[in-house]
């Protein structure tokens, strides 16, 4: 599974026959994509655990939260990176990057919630709590950026419409080594997180 | 609908023997616009930009100074322990919270509303109904998040200092409904171009309401 997160990393760029600038946004679409399905699966792990309680819930809302967080920031970095030339500006308060920028916000918060909540059963049900208000809270972030900037067209996709066969290539192939990539992490990142509640429960059975 | 009573009617007695939040938030809400006063260079242009904008961040600072007081109180001398232990619907206990701190966000906000005009010197000629209608919702929205927040912030380590911080990313549609919606009542504006604001707003409060109420045992249980 590394080695294909690998070649695609490196057999991706080498596709492209788009400027230089251009292709960032290969990785640009890349992250966003990775951070989109990592807040999806902290907000369905979270009404789990709250409907049930199970550990390996808020083991799986925490581990991707934390991922996504790390994905969107490189979304909007790349995406600064993006929009200098191609905009001319590092930043606009466009709908979506506004809605984007809270979305960083609130899973920083939602982190900031784990590690100042206490124990571990109230900390995962506050950060399960939040996780939830925060995902229902995305889409009405986004529709008032709309509604008070009027009317803006959505600038997104690369520019001049049509996308070619090659670029398109090169685009699923890295939201493929995205995705693969993410599921990697997910995985050692759970495995580190039942390690440390392992060891943890060693550590209490020792005192006592 | 008993219960949801009974905890209104104890805090609102509660409130009325020490009076404490209602009249610390308020002399909050004197000071705020006092060093607004000093601060903001207000003439006949900007007043209408200005104005609301301010009007609504002094309604979340002072209502989150609020909050945060009403749970801080039932944590004290663990009275909390004690309302948890009546066979009551969480979700009862978590309306009657929200009254009650709306109660108090709403005198507040109108005080406020009051100081803003009387201070500034502004001749309110916009639809004074829309502008209640207005208020009224961005203070349910406040309070929702607001109740469900302060529960959370009150227990955890950084007890009232976390409140702000979870709170304020939340609740942005309302402030730019609310600021939207206000500042085109005070240029005039009529209901078909408040109507988008409006129905934001209502939205908000109606999904938050429903949202924090399932998930408020959650939270409550855990303090």
């Amino acid at each position: 599974m590394l080695v294909s997160t690998y070649a695609a990393f490196i057999y991706a760029p080498t596709e492209v026959i788009m400027g230089h600038i251009q292709r960032i946004f290969y990785f640009h679409m890349g992250t966003v994509w990775v951070a989109t399905i990592a807040f999806i699966i902290v907000f369905v792990a979270s009404i789990l655990y709250l409907i049930n309680g199970k550990r390996k819930w808020d083991v799986l809302a925490y581990t991707s939260a934390e991922l996504g967080v790390f994905f969107i920031t490189l979304t909007i970095i790349t995406g600064s990176i993006w929009a200098k030339p191609v905009w001319g500006t590092w930043w606009t308060w466009d709908p979506q990057l506004t809605t984007t920028f809270i979305l960083w916000i609130l899973y920083i918060v939602y982190l900031l919630i784990r590690a100042n909540s206490g124990y571990d059963e109230k900390k995962a049900k506050y950060s399960a709590v939040f996780a939830i208000i925060a995902f229902i809270d995305l889409p009405l972030v986004y529709i008032s950026a709309r509604v008070m900037r009027g009317i803006s067209p959505v600038v997104f996709g690369p520019g001049g419409g049509g996308i070619e066969p090659k670029m398109l290539n090169a685009l699923l192939i890295t939201l493929v080594s995205f995705t693969l990539l993410f599921i990697l992490l997910l995985v050692e990142r759970i495995k580190i997180e039942n390690l440390k509640y392992q060891i943890n429960k060693l550590i209490y059975t020792e005192n006592n | 609908m008993n219960t949801l009573a009974a905890v209104l009617w104890k805090d609102i007695i509660n409130e009325l023997r020490t009076k404490e939040i209602v009249l610390s938030m308020a002399a909050f809400s004197v000071v705020l616009v006092v060093i607004f006063n000093f601060s903001l260079v207000i003439n006949r242009d900007n007043i209408g930009h200005l104005v609301p904008s301010f009007l609504w961040i002094s309604i979340i600072f002072v209502g989150t100074l609020g909050l945060s007081r009403t749970f801080a109180i039932e944590k004290e001398n663990s009275a909390i322990t004690g309302i948890l232990i009546s066979p009551i619907d969480r979700s009862m206990l978590y309306f009657a919270k929200v009254l009650s701190n709306l109660l108090y966000v709403l005198i507040v906000q109108f005080l406020l509303l009051f100081l803003f005009l009387f201070m500034f010197n502004i001749n309110l000629t916009g639809n004074i109904l829309m502008l209640i209608i207005v208020m009224v919702l961005g203070a349910v929205g406040f309070s929702t998040l607001g109740t469900l927040f302060s529960t959370m912030a009150i227990n955890t380590k950084l007890r009232e200092l976390l409140l702000p911080v979870i709170l304020f990313p939340v609740i942005i549609p309302v402030i730019i409904n609310a600021v939207k919606a206000t500042s085109l009542i005070f240029s005039g504006g009529g209901y078909t171009e408040i109507k988008p604001f409006l129905n934001i707003l209502i939205a908000f409060d109606i999904i938050f309401l429903v949202t924090s109420a399932l998930v408020y045992e959650f939270v409550v249980e855990e303090s």
